[in-house]
């Protein structure tokens, strides 16, 4: 029978390493592709992924459950993320150079498919994570959390320490600048219905 | 394209990204749904920024390269040492740093099984160099590890800092054994140590310096062509001012070719009329 979260926990601060594991292996990989969203770099992606975990573990004796257990890692994640991009003063989303392929560079296993598939779902893919380094961090960090990991607007109010309704402007306004963006590289968006 | 007025009174914007995502109580969805009937600018930017939500779906992130794991037991409340990859136990920094030192002593002692490493005592300080070097004679080598007391005093002829090496290895065994994951294999023995365990910590340095290395190229390589492309950037710029600024150049020097035939003219004429 699986446990849940906070079962994990309880059984985690009761001495069990096996249950802290288990949290990782739950939570590793949404927390990874959450931090490389926001980052767009994997070897600091993995590293604010592992700090994430270190200091949830060091503050699990404190974790009372008023919130979800992915809301609170998620919170932890986040601001991780913010630290880094202000300590590193930089584009927090890398720029996809041209003649650089980064699916190589990132060496992503990928199932097999045919070159003009994944030619075609690498320059998509290519174009969206240009789209989103668009995009100011608050914008972006709502779209993530809204898109990737499904959180409703009043999680994601709560965990960025917002107004309800401020996130729900942000992810309007992230929304329609990378319309703009995705309209403006050639990515298919109906150009007829643009409304500026 | 003609401006569509919308005559949604309400929060327009959130109402609308509140819908897009389903996430809104069913009065509002009623209500904006009857309003999108009627009303072709929300209609079609609901339908765009669906559209824009299903592109957002081919952006993957790739996969972590290695799972992370916590140590077998770590003591609660204790700050845990990330164990990654696989065989790192809550051993103190320093012990690490001494194990490392130790085994990279062991291989200079054993005439440099990790290319050309130097490992020295001089003047109080133990110092690394990588590079040519003589092997060591094996005189060198300590005849035996005397495990009386703490201290070792050298014994004639051994490198100078065998000792020291020898009381940082018996220290970390003692920390290792007082740790609950005993099992750890991060500590190299000068002597009676099993060949193929250091061997295989050998190799398992390397492929850990090969992979750091790669992930560094890979780096390195990204930031050169990040560079590249914004110095091209920067340059297509100034050789484009540079030829804005050519043709100004141009029609200044024409004009002055006129003010100059203007003043010749004007000169001319008033030496004529005197």
């Amino acid at each position: 029978m699986t446990c849940t979260d906070e079962e994990l926990v309880a059984r985690s601060n009761g001495g069990d390493p096996d249950s802290f594991n288990e949290l990782i292996r739950r939570w590793e990989r949404p927390i990874y592709a959450l931090a490389y969203r926001q980052i767009g770099r994997e070897e600091d992606a993995r590293d604010v992924c592992q700090e994430t975990f270190l200091r949830a573990f060091r503050a699990l004796k404190g974790f009372r459950g008023q919130a979800k257990f992915s809301s609170w890692l998620y919170r932890i994640a986040i601001n991780l993320c913010r630290d880094w991009m202000r300590r590193e003063r930089r584009t927090p989303v890398m720029q996809a150079p041209e003649d650089v392929d980064l699916m190589d560079l990132a060496a992503a296993s990928v199932p097999s498919e045919s070159i003009e598939d994944r030619i075609g779902r690498n320059d998509l893919s290519r174009a969206v994570e240009r789209a989103m380094a668009v995009l100011p961090e608050e914008q972006r960090a709502a779209i993530v959390l809204k898109e990737y990991h499904g959180l409703t607007f009043q999680e994601i109010a709560d965990l960025v320490g917002c107004p309800l309704s401020t996130v729900k402007t942000r992810l309007y306004q992230g929304l329609t600048v990378l319309r703009r963006e995705l309209a403006r590289t050639g990515t298919p968006v109906k150009k007829e219905n643009l409304v500026i | 394209m003609a401006d569509i007025l919308c005559g949604y009174t309400a929060d327009r914007d959130e109402t609308l990204v509140a819908y897009l995502y389903g996430d809104i109580d069913p009065s509002q969805r009623a209500t904006f749904d009857a309003h999108i009937a009627t009303c072709e600018r929300c209609r079609h930017e609901v339908a765009d920024l669906q559209q824009v939500r299903d592109q957002l779906q081919l952006w993957t992130a790739p996969e972590a390269p290695e799972p992370l794991t916590m140590p077998a037991s770590p003591a609660v409340g204790s700050a845990p040492r990330a164990a990654i990859p696989a065989g790192s136990r809550s051993v103190p920094t320093w012990a690490q740093v001494a194990a490392a030192v130790l085994l990279l002593g062991a291989s200079a002692g054993l005439g440099g099984a990790i290319a050309n490493l130097d490992v020295r005592y001089e003047r109080g300080a133990l110092t690394l160099r990588t590079g040519w070097s003589r092997s060591e004679s094996p005189a060198a080598l300590p005849a035996a590890r005397t495990a009386a007391s703490g201290t070792v005093p050298a014994a004639a002829g051994a490198a100078p800092w065998q000792g020291d090496l020898d009381a940082l290895e018996r220290r970390l065994q003692t920390e290792l054994r007082a740790s609950p994951s005993a099992a750890a294999t991060t500590v190299a023995h000068t002597e009676g140590s099993a060949p193929n365990d250091e061997a295989q910590m050998l190799r398992k340095m390397r492929i850990l310096l090969q992979d750091s290395e790669r992930k560094q190229r890979n780096e390195l390589a990204l930031r050169i062509a990040e560079v590249v492309q914004e110095f091209d950037a920067k340059r297509g710029a100034d050789l484009a001012n540079i030829r804005s600024m050519k043709t100004m150049q141009s029609a200044t020097d024409v004009e002055i070719v006129r003010q100059q035939q203007w003043l010749n003219l004007l000169t001319r004429a008033s030496v004529q009329s005197r």
